[in-house]
């Protein structure tokens, strides 16, 4: 149970990793940068990903418990409903009819719609694997995927980190509108 | 700068949470917090962040 617990922790981590991975090639490849409200649910996302590398990190090499497991799902649930609001902040913004919407659509929907979509998941699944952490029995177990887990969810963090120092330059606050890297201007 | 900070403190947090250190959830909720009172501020003067 532990280890299929754990797996299913893991998976929500990479879960949220290619989430950001996929705002992050957007970004590149249409070369649009992100707006403040956009950056701000990536930043949510980071924070809903602590929550489960929370249980990694602890459960590893030690005990996996019922108190890391809730302690960890609550953080998620409490950093997607965060990133949920800004989300849907920023589409209620655009919801008026003949408002194109900011960023360019990805099948068919933008990208802080998806981003609800993807918040709205990690609350459910993370609400899943809150009544499950209910079920473990204290055991010692030995992850060997938190660590490169870890290490692939702080190399996107410190991506984000370099793009939005690039895109906002010395200014306190990100242009509402960005349209280029003000670090470079 | 300030979405810089806020990503630092998750960064911060990470590496508590990878030494088990006791300052991974005060960073956890002053990040939370201060990301929140940042997005409620937006909510509620004229548009800022938006778009």
């Amino acid at each position: 149970m532990a280890q299929l617990y754990l797996l299913a922790v893991t998976l929500n981590v990479w879960v949220l990793f290619a989430v950001l991975a996929a705002a992050f090639g957007v970004q590149l490849w249409l070369g649009e940068p992100p707006c403040p409200l956009c950056v701000m649910q990536r930043t949510a996302l980071m924070l809903a990903g602590l929550g489960p590398l929370h249980i990694l990190l602890r459960a590893n090499n030690a005990m996996l418990t019922a108190r890391v497991a809730a302690v960890g799902q609550g953080m998620a649930i409490v950093a997607a409903s965060l990133g949920a609001i800004a989300a849907a902040r920023q589409i209620l913004l655009h919801i008026l009819p003949g408002d194109a919407g900011f960023g360019s659509p990805v099948l068919g929907l933008h990208l802080y719609t998806w981003c609800f979509i993807a918040f709205a998941c990690q609350i459910a699944a993370s609400g899943v694997l809150a009544i499950a952490a209910g079920f473990l029995t204290d055991s010692k177990v030995s992850w060997p995927a938190t660590r490169i887990t870890a290490i692939a969810f702080a190399a996107i963090v410190v991506a984000n980190l370099l793009s939005v120092i690039a895109e906002a330059g010395l200014h306190w606050e990100l242009p509402s509108d960005p349209v280029g890297y003000l670090l470079f201007k | 700068m300030i979405y810089a900070i806020f990503m630092l403190l998750v960064l911060l947090t990470l590496v508590a949470a990878w030494r088990r250190d006791v300052l991974e959830l005060p960073l956890f909720v002053v990040t939370v917090l201060w990301v929140l009172i940042h997005l409620v501020g937006d909510m509620t003067t004229p548009l800022t962040l938006s778009f």
